[in-house]
């Protein structure tokens, strides 16, 4: 599935692009691009993504426990029984995540009281899990280090255009400094939950509008 | 004895996780005790208490007693002001948390200084609460009936509040009287400042009926 794809790129272009490990993490990044390829881990970017401040922290968050994780099932992968494997992701993600929330909570108290519940809720992300499941399960450790480095850069990557949009239009700041003239009122309404519904369905369309006339080509 | 590798596995990723988390609890104590550190210093310097960095919390223990009521944890000092009762309260500001650090003067009738701990309000405007000029305006300030702040203070028991950030001044109005109602009832219940000062006075009283 998610592997396969990427091996059809045409044989030209440098070496490093042809290498399975680049296309493995393109794969993540861009063709199953949790956010609008795989349409996963929707809660979390609805909800972290009014100030691009949070969603970088959450993004870096999301993208170090995935890589963790399937680094730690993939070098373990010969010890799992096959019908204890869901608790051993339970158990390895959740104390990833624990750890991570309070790593947060130490050095970016604010960041991490503005994100509140939601770096706990990465334990239940199916990104992480889906990653570890589909890929980490059965292939070698540096394949799937660079499949969740790139399905997490491109969690990040979807996560900072939807708080762009966001913060650009809600607040008329990026990263809380001004970046509309003081006279323009910002349209409070996508700083505020319905706004993030119309930037995720703005985004999945024009990605998705791209993607096609990519194909068609 | 497929049963036996499957509890085996469990077992020792369970216990590793677990120690995982047990190490990050500790650091995690480690760094909240940094972290009290902090306030404490910023309680020392409201008091104008001096103390070398690294002694910070010898010094702090010596000056105060803590106590906590509830949720809410009292300072009640020992030494300069004796019976001065600081605590942190926090509340809604405009856009953001608000969290203060008020000392009440013994007597718990005006402050001896209030500083805003944490806050992310309008950067310019009610972010200005955080300047030391307009948190040294709360210096000495009465408290009773009502602190207030308004645009030209004129009664011992009003402060002055910033042009521009009106919402935010009176959000930090209402955290500040109200943490203050709660530290009285907390007063009330007889489990903080009463204890130092009070009892002192009491203690006095005593002996000079018996004189």
């Amino acid at each position: 599935m998610a592997e396969t794809r990427g091996l059809k790129v045409p044989g030209r272009g440098y070496r490093l692009f042809r290498s399975k490990g680049w296309n493995v993490f393109v794969d993540g990044l861009w063709h199953n691009n949790p956010i609008f390829g795989m349409i996963l881990g929707l809660c979390s970017a609805l909800a972290v993504t009014n100030l691009m401040l949070n969603a970088f922290v959450m993004s870096l968050s999301v993208t170090v426990v995935i890589v963790v994780n399937s680094l730690i099932i993939s070098s373990i992968k010969g010890l799992i029984p096959e019908r204890v494997r869901m608790i051993a992701y339970m158990l390895i993600i959740s104390s990833l995540v624990i750890t991570v929330d309070m790593v947060l909570k130490i050095f970016l108290p604010d960041v991490s009281r503005a994100l509140g519940p939601y770096v706990a809720l990465i334990i239940t992300n199916c990104i992480v899990m889906g990653r570890a499941e589909a890929f980490a399960i059965n292939n070698p450790v540096r394949h799937s280090v660079l499949d969740a480095l790139g399905v997490g850069m491109g969690y990040g990557f979807s996560l900072m255009v939807l708080s762009l949009m966001r913060e650009w239009s809600g607040f008329g700041t990026l990263f809380g400094l001004r970046a509309l003239p003081e006279a323009v009122t910002p349209a409070a309404l996508m700083s505020i939950p319905p706004g993030a519904f119309f930037a995720l369905g703005t985004y999945i369309l024009v990605v998705t509008a791209v993607r096609n006339r990519r194909k068609g080509r | 004895m497929k049963h036996l590798r499957i509890i085996l596995f469990l077992t020792v990723t369970a216990t590793l996780c677990t120690l995982l988390l047990g190490g990050a609890q500790i650091g995690y104590e480690r760094a909240a005790a940094i972290f009290n550190i902090r306030l404490y210093a910023t309680i020392l310097d409201l008091f104008a208490i001096e103390a070398v960095p690294g002694e910070v919390e010898a010094v702090f223990m010596e000056n105060f007693e803590t106590r906590t009521v509830g949720s809410t944890t009292y300072y009640v000092s020992k030494r300069t002001d004796p019976g001065a009762v600081v605590f942190k309260t926090e509340g809604a500001g405009l856009w953001s948390r608000i969290e203060v650090l008020l000392a009440v003067a013994p007597g718990l009738e005006k402050l001896v200084g209030m500083r805003v701990i944490a806050q992310a309000e309008t950067p310019g405007l009610g972010g200005r609460i955080a300047e030391l000029e307009f948190q040294e305006r709360f210096r000495g300030v009465e408290i009773r009936p009502r602190l207030r702040v308004v645009r030209v203070a004129a009664q011992p028991n009003e402060v002055d509040a910033i042009t521009g950030a009106t919402a935010t001044v009176r959000a930090l109005e209402k955290i500040i009287n109200r943490g203050l109602e709660e530290m009285d009832r907390a007063v009330g219940g007889g489990s903080v400042g009463g204890g130092s000062a009070g009892g002192a006075a009491r203690g006095e009283a005593a002996e000079g009926g018996g004189g």
